[in-house]
This record gives structure tokens, C-alpha cells and sequence, in this order.
């Protein structure tokens, strides 16, 4: 996968590894993190147990029982007198039969190994093959997806009636003298776009929280985190915008305290028509 | 009266030990180590089936088929990638869930699970069953914790083996407050559940 990710994922490379293999999580999944799927683990240790008819267990058993073979039953007692007749008779033959034997065995296992070498190595490559086509997929469906946003930010940002504002820090706060956003709302208020800068790393119990302020309430239209000072943040949402919108504004949370009020960053209450 | 933390991790991790030896007697095709491990692990592994699916009789098949599969595929276990619950966890959720996508019966299954836990089958009781039903408990717990849009997010990409664009684009929410989102609901459960697990890692 490329390292030249779209601007608007303020997650790290590592919780970007994570989420692909959530996405993908199997009981042969790779992942780095083993305590986040040993947690993932546990979800289902929160239902209440079911037990299952007796015989699911009896089936179960019944079909492994069946794989494992049998001892092989032990040949009948040879008498002493017939042991040697036996093997006197046997001796004749014996030799010349078991060497011929030995030889066309041998010369089948080599013929067979050979061709079992083969059939691993087409294994191998097809195999090979299979993973880079799905590897190539996998990415080519991330740009498809990533030009499509950026086709539909460029459209909302050309779009004739289309509001913009400019989200000011709030207060005198020096650690927020460099925040500023801009928003683009589009003309049938069907879809935004937000693109923010200057804001402070959030911690891992953190995030900023983008919200529409109603003449009724205020509603939550994304939230998102930091991971590096005076990153560039880029966000857009597809749903429905408010027609009665007051004010924009984007707050911090900090979750470890959650009776804390969250901090009020930045703020709009003016926008205007674009074209 | 709830275990003391000492006594649950000792519990925790001699139960993580038994486990591997059993796994270890599978791979020596011995029947009887399966049904053990069968004994522990079916009746949370149904639950799990029947969450995803909402069907008894599915999630039954699904329980079988998982631990056929452990029976034919124990030598494939790796003990630095999981522990020995995680393993089925994640046989039996992958089982489920390429069955629930075969059928595309995600829409209705979440409601019908509901309903099956409450009308069917009692749980099991036993010498763990207090064990069980106080971790049980504490894990409700702390998913009650999370704020419900993480929770949702989370219940959606384990239960429903949806990816994060799936849900982005099934709930309209940005991708990347799913992302955030469901990487805040992992760290929390991590840092509240981290006992349940820290002697096996």
C-alpha cells in the first residue's frame, strides 16, 4: 500500500495497520497489535452463554472418532514347524521378489517426488500471483475511492451557491493563535467539507468534535484526532446539513474526565455565498 | 462475592495452560482432548455464532464446522499470535460470518438475535459458571461504558464483519470518524479488560 495516504486520516500508520487487519480479522490474520485482538476476543465473552443440543457433541465426536484410523489387527500365531517350512519357502523367493520390489518403488517415488516439486512450485506461483492481484486490488479500490472524494470536494468547491466560513480560534489562548478552518457547505446543503490546521495533538483518550449549532441544539457532524502539531486536517460528510445552522464551531474532548466540559476551539458565526 | 484480582489471574492463566496442552494432545489425534476443549469453550462459541446469525440451528452447524476445523487444522495454531480462546473466537467469527454473507441476511439478523437470547436455552452451569457469569458481568459492563456511537461502530465491524468503509457508508457517518471512533473503543476495552489477558501476551 502507498505511504502517500489522503490528508483527510489524522491517524497514525500503526492504527492504520490495525484497522486493515480488523477489517480483514481471521484466525490466520497478521496482526501487530496482539493486545487489541486478544480485547476483540473478549466481546463475546459479554453474551450469555447458550448451550448447544447433545447432539451437535455426538455429531462432532461421531466424525472425528471416524478420521482416526484403526490399530492394525495383529496376524495369527505361526506353530514352530510351520515357521520353518515358512520361511525355508519364503527364502527362495524372497530376495529377487523384494529387490524388484525395492527398484520399481524406488523408481516410482522418484517419478512421483519429481512431479509433487513441480506441483509446489505452480502452487507457489499461482499462489504468489493470487496475493499480488489481490494486493493490487485492494489498493487500486483505496484510490478509486479517494479520487472520487476529492472529484466531489472540487464539485461542492466550484458549485455555483455554495456557502463558506472561517472558523477563528476562540479567546486569547496563545496555543491556538496559529487554529483556523475553513467549511464549505454545499449548495443543497447535501454534503460539507472541512479543512482545519494549527490544532494541537490530541491525546490517545482525545479528539476534536466538529458540531452544527441549531436555534435548537447543537448537533455532532464528525470528530476526529491529531497526531501531529500544525497537521493539516481534511474532512467532508455526505449527510444531511441543518437548514437553521447558527454557528459552526469545533470543540475538544478530553474522554479520561468526562465529566469536564469540552473545550471550545474554534468558532463561526458568519458565512457567505460562494459565486 | 468476587473473586480477588490475584486469584482470577492464577485461575486465568492455568486455564490458558490447560488450553494449550489440549491443543497439543489434538494435533496427537486424540479424541478426548477435543471434547474437553469442546466442554469449555462451546457454549460461548454458540453465543458468538448466534449473535452473528440469529439463528440456533445455523450457529449449531457453525459450532461443529468450527471445531472440525480445529481438529483438522490444531498443528496451524501459532501461540505467539493469539491465545487458544482468541484462536476459536476467531475460527468461529470468520465461520459465521462468511455464512451470514452467503445468505445476506444482515438487515434482520441483530433483531432476531435479540429475540433467540431471550426466548432459548438456558446457560450452561457449572464448576466456572460463577467464574463466567462475574467476568461476563464486568465485560458488560464496560462495553455499557463506551459512549454508544463507539460501541455501535465496534458491535458492527466484530459482530457483522463489516469493514470501516462498509460502516461509513452503511451509518453516513465520515469514514474517518469511524476510524477514530472504533480506534477509541478498542483502546478503552483494552485498558479496562487489560488483566483478562496480560499473562498470555
Amino acid at each position: 500500500m502507498s505511504d502517500d495516504r489522503p490528508a483527510d486520516r489524522p491517524i497514525s500508520r500503526r492504527d492504520e495497520e490495525l484497522l486493515a487487519a480488523l477489517d480483514r480479522l481471521g484466525p490466520e490474520t497478521e496482526v501487530s497489535d496482539r493486545a487489541a485482538v486478544e480485547t476483540l476476543a473478549l466481546l463475546p465473552r459479554a453474551l450469555e452463554e447458550l448451550a448447544p443440543g447433545p447432539e451437535v457433541k455426538r455429531r462432532l465426536m461421531a466424525e472425528i472418532t471416524s478420521s482416526v484410523e484403526p490399530p492394525a489387527a495383529e496376524p495369527p500365531p505361526i506353530s514352530a514347524s510351520d515357521r520353518l517350512v515358512t520361511l525355508e519357502q519364503r527364502s527362495r523367493w524372497f530376495l529377487p521378489i523384494a529387490a524388484a520390489l525395492a527398484i520399481a518403488l524406488l523408481g516410482l517415488t522418484a517419478m512421483q517426488f519429481r512431479q509433487l516439486q513441480g506441483q509446489q512450485r505452480t502452487i507457489d506461483e499461482l499462489s504468489a500471483q493470487l496475493q499480488r492481484v489481490e494486493e493490487s486490488g485492494a489498493e487500486l479500490a483505496e484510490i478509486r475511492r479517494a479520487l472520487a472524494e476529492k472529484g466531489g470536494h472540487l464539485r461542492m468547491l466550484t458549485s455555483r451557491g455554495a456557502e463558506f466560513c472561517v472558523l477563528k480560534p476562540v479567546g486569547e489562548n496563545p496555543r491556538l493563535a496559529q487554529a483556523i478552518a475553513t467549511m464549505v457547505i454545499a449548495p443543497e446543503r447535501d454534503g460539507w467539507f472541512l479543512a482545519a490546521e494549527g490544532l494541537e495533538p490530541c491525546a490517545a483518550d482525545a479528539c476534536y468534535q466538529l458540531w452544527f449549532i441549531t436555534e435548537a441544539e447543537p448537533i455532532e457532524a464528525a470528530s476526529f484526532g491529531t497526531v501531529e502539531a500544525r497537521q493539516r486536517i481534511e474532512l467532508s460528510g455526505s449527510g444531511g446539513v441543518p437548514t437553521s445552522i447558527r454557528a459552526i464551531s469545533i470543540t475538544r474532548l478530553d474522554e479520561p474526565d468526562p465529566g469536564a466540559a469540552a473545550e471550545t476551539v474554534l468558532y463561526a458565526d458568519q458565512a457567505m455565498t460562494l459565486l | 462475592m468476587p473473586a480477588p484480582d490475584a486469584t482470577r489471574a492464577r485461575e486465568r492463566k492455568a486455564a490458558a495452560a490447560e488450553d494449550r496442552r489440549l491443543l497439543g494432545e489434538i494435533v496427537a489425534r486424540r479424541p478426548e482432548a477435543l471434547s474437553t476443549l469442546y466442554d469449555r469453550y462451546a457454549g460461548m462459541l454458540l453465543a458468538l455464532a448466534n449473535r452473528v446469525l440469529g439463528d440456533l440451528g445455523d450457529s449449531e452447524e457453525i459450532l461443529q464446522e468450527a471445531f472440525l476445523q480445529v481438529w483438522n487444522q490444531a498443528e496451524r495454531y501459532d501461540a505467539t499470535r493469539s491465545s487458544v480462546s482468541t484462536w476459536l473466537v476467531l475460527i468461529t467469527r470468520s465461520r459465521a460470518i462468511d455464512r451470514l454473507r452467503s445468505r445476506r441476511v444482515a438487515e434482520r439478523t441483530v433483531h432476531a438475535a435479540e429475540k433467540e437470547r431471550a426466548q432459548t436455552h438456558a446457560s450452561p452451569e457449572g464448576p466456572a459458571h460463577v467464574f463466567n457469569q462475574e467476568r461476563r458481568d464486568r465485560l458488560e459492563d464496560e462495553l455499557g461504558r463506551l459512549p454508544a456511537e463507539q460501541r455501535q461502530v465496534l458491535e458492527m465491524a466484530f459482530y457483522r464483519g463489516m469493514t470501516q468503509s462498509e460502516i461509513a457508508e452503511a451509518t453516513s457517518i465520515p469514514l474517518g470518524t469511524v476510524k477514530t471512533r472504533t480506534l477509541l473503543a478498542i483502546r478503552k476495552l483494552r485498558r479496562a479488560l487489560r488483566a483478562d489477558f496480560e499473562e498470555l501476551l
